[in-house]
């Protein structure tokens, strides 16, 4: 195993490499070409890059183990989520698209800036960036650092191997070679996920004589209850989804993508193949963990009871079952979901420190200066999070978890000033903002103190309901007060 | 455009309404997989307004 894992790591390596190093015939000069491919990408690889960010590791091992021990409810908390992903692309992804060539946005944190009128929100939201996401990509490295591990390859190896990767993948064309190597993982990924379902459908299941009936008698009568039902509690259900259905507006990675296809064509088909990718992915994924936990159930009852305890280990085991050919193809596919998902944070993270830390405070902009900025900003984000990924932190997932809830206040801000579209003025620009993200952060913290990091978003705060609900309630309540006062 | 707004958000609430135990159990009596059917064809029917929306959106001419 550990020798075909090899090799086939090899092969996705020297590929990508390969396509990378290709893509730098596209790269022009300046940070709008390396951050955003100077608004000219196409709708397949602009519809890619956005599927392989925004999809990390967390569906092939997360979401499978999620299903496998709680059942149907982790296929509504992920559709909710492409439901209203589409909802947005549809309705406020196309304004952010045209006013991003028409102001020259090139960091989400930028756009915020411009709306507001104030330099001071691009400050604070590309150091909110930085703060939430870090642990976000260390979390993809400790996640690729396990993978290496359990197939006896050295945990730190893994992490090494992430690093070259973003590294060369990310400095070599910016964003030319990110989205290029984006869209070749995110055929890898949904590829494999083709495979798996094949194998379990037509081998794994009919091997224990599992037919229809058997399989949803299984199902409704689990240990954990009825699978096929609502097993969640509301809290849960709530606390999980409602960061996850402004993701696209307040995650940088993937409001940056908005930016870059180049015409409206373009843009439409990015939606179109997204949303196509979006529902097979997210399908096929809930299906492994309900026909897995089937299998489980009729054939393993230890193992069942294992794996339950350790939900993240449900994708691992069911692999070890397979052929080792198709095993070493889908743990690539994990490997290419975090590096994908990793490589453009690190690339919009870096976006924002070269935008709005130094090229909008500068009165002369030096390009050469520019350049080095962007390449020291990626090169010390990856150390970080690397060095984090290797102290083997353990509640780096757990933080990266809570990532999503706090940059929920910058929904609220970015729809008001994208409902909005005119500068404020100066002062009135700022405050709004800032109050919003204070408020919403406040809450989040309150939470993490009362309820601890794991169960921050999914334990009743107030009135029995989770934190996300307030956080996107406070923050919204703050920035009403613009399209109010504003208007007066 | 207001109306098609309207219908999104509403579809969106509607994705939380099986949190309620008689409305799973009205979905899982009518097949066994109603709840996942019902987020299914939720989640179909936002795609295709969302697709509305955009076209009109570039229609008007994103501004």
């Amino acid at each position: 195993m550990k020798e075909l894992f090899t090799t086939v790591l090899l092969l996705f390596f020297v590929i990508g490499s390969m396509l990378a190093w290709l893509s730098r015939k596209y790269l022009g000069k300046g940070s709008k070409e390396f951050f955003v491919g100077g608004y000219r990408v196409g709708g397949l690889i602009s519809a890619m890059t956005y599927a392989a960010t925004t999809y990390s590791a967390f569906m092939m091992v997360g979401l499978v183990g999620l299903t496998f021990a709680s059942g149907i409810a982790a296929l509504g908390f992920e559709l909710a989520y492409l439901a209203s992903t589409i909802i947005i692309l549809g309705s406020i992804g196309p304004i952010i698209w045209y006013e991003a060539r028409r102001k020259g946005w090139v960091s989400p944190s930028e756009m915020l800036s411009d709306l507001y009128g104030s330099r001071i929100v691009g400050v604070i939201t590309a150091l909110l960036y930085l703060f939430m996401l870090v642990p976000y990509v260390a979390a993809q490295f400790k996640g690729i650092g396990e993978i290496f591990n359990s197939i006896g390859l050295g945990y730190e190896y893994g992490v090494l191997f992430a690093f070259i990767a973003i590294a060369f993948w990310t400095l070599i064309a910016g964003l030319w070679s990110v989205a290029i190597t984006d869209a070749f993982q995110g055929l890898w990924m949904l590829g494999s996920s083709m495979a798996v379902i094949i194998w379990v459908i037509a081998f794994l299941l009919p091997s224990s004589g599992v037919d229809y009936n058997t399989f949803v008698g299984i199902l409704t009568n689990s240990s954990s209850g009825n699978l096929l039902s609502f097993t969640w509690s509301p809290q849960m259900f709530l606390g999980l989804t409602v960061p996850w259905i402004f993701f696209a507006l307040t995650n940088p990675q993937v409001v940056q993508r908005l930016y870059i296809p180049r015409d409206e064509k373009a843009y439409t088909r990015t939606v179109r193949y997204f949303a196509l990718y979006g529902f097979i992915y997210t399908v096929i994924c809930v299906f492994l963990g309900m026909a897995f936990r089937c299998y489980i159930a009729l054939n393993n009852k230890e193992v069942e009871a294992v794996l339950l305890k350790n939900r993240d280990s449900v994708t691992p085991y069911m692999l070890t079952l397979s052929h080792p050919l198709l095993a070493a193809i889908v743990y690539v596919s994990i490997v290419a979901a975090a590096i994908s998902t990793a490589n453009s944070i690190v690339l919009t993270v870096s976006s924002s420190i070269v935008r709005d830390l130094y090229e909008r405070l500068t009165t002369k902009l030096n390009e050469k200066l520019s350049k080095t900025i962007s390449v020291t900003a990626i090169l010390i984000l990856l150390t970080l999070a690397s060095l984090i990924g290797v102290m083997r932190i353990g509640y780096i997932v757990e933080l990266s978890v809570i990532s999503s809830a706090g940059l929920l206040p910058l929904a609220p801000i970015t729809i008001a000033g994208i409902v909005k579209r005119i500068s404020m003025k100066k002062g009135r620009g700022l405050l709004y903002p800032i109050v919003s993200i204070l408020v919403g952060e406040s809450i989040l913290i309150y939470s993490v103190i009362m309820h601890g990091v794991s169960k921050a978003l999914t334990a009743p705060l107030i009135l029995s309901l989770p934190s996300p609900i307030w956080i996107l309630l406070g923050s919204t309540l703050a920035t009403m007060s613009i399209l109010i006062v504003d208007s007066k | 455009m207001k109306t098609m707004m309207i219908l999104a958000i509403l579809i969106v609430i509607l994705f939380y309404i099986p949190m309620f135990k008689w409305f799973s159990e009205i979905m899982m009596g009518l097949t066994k997989f109603g709840v996942a059917l019902y987020w299914i064809l939720l989640t179909l029917l936002s795609i295709l307004i969302g697709f509305k929306i955009l076209e009109k959106m570039f229609g008007g001419g994103a501004r």
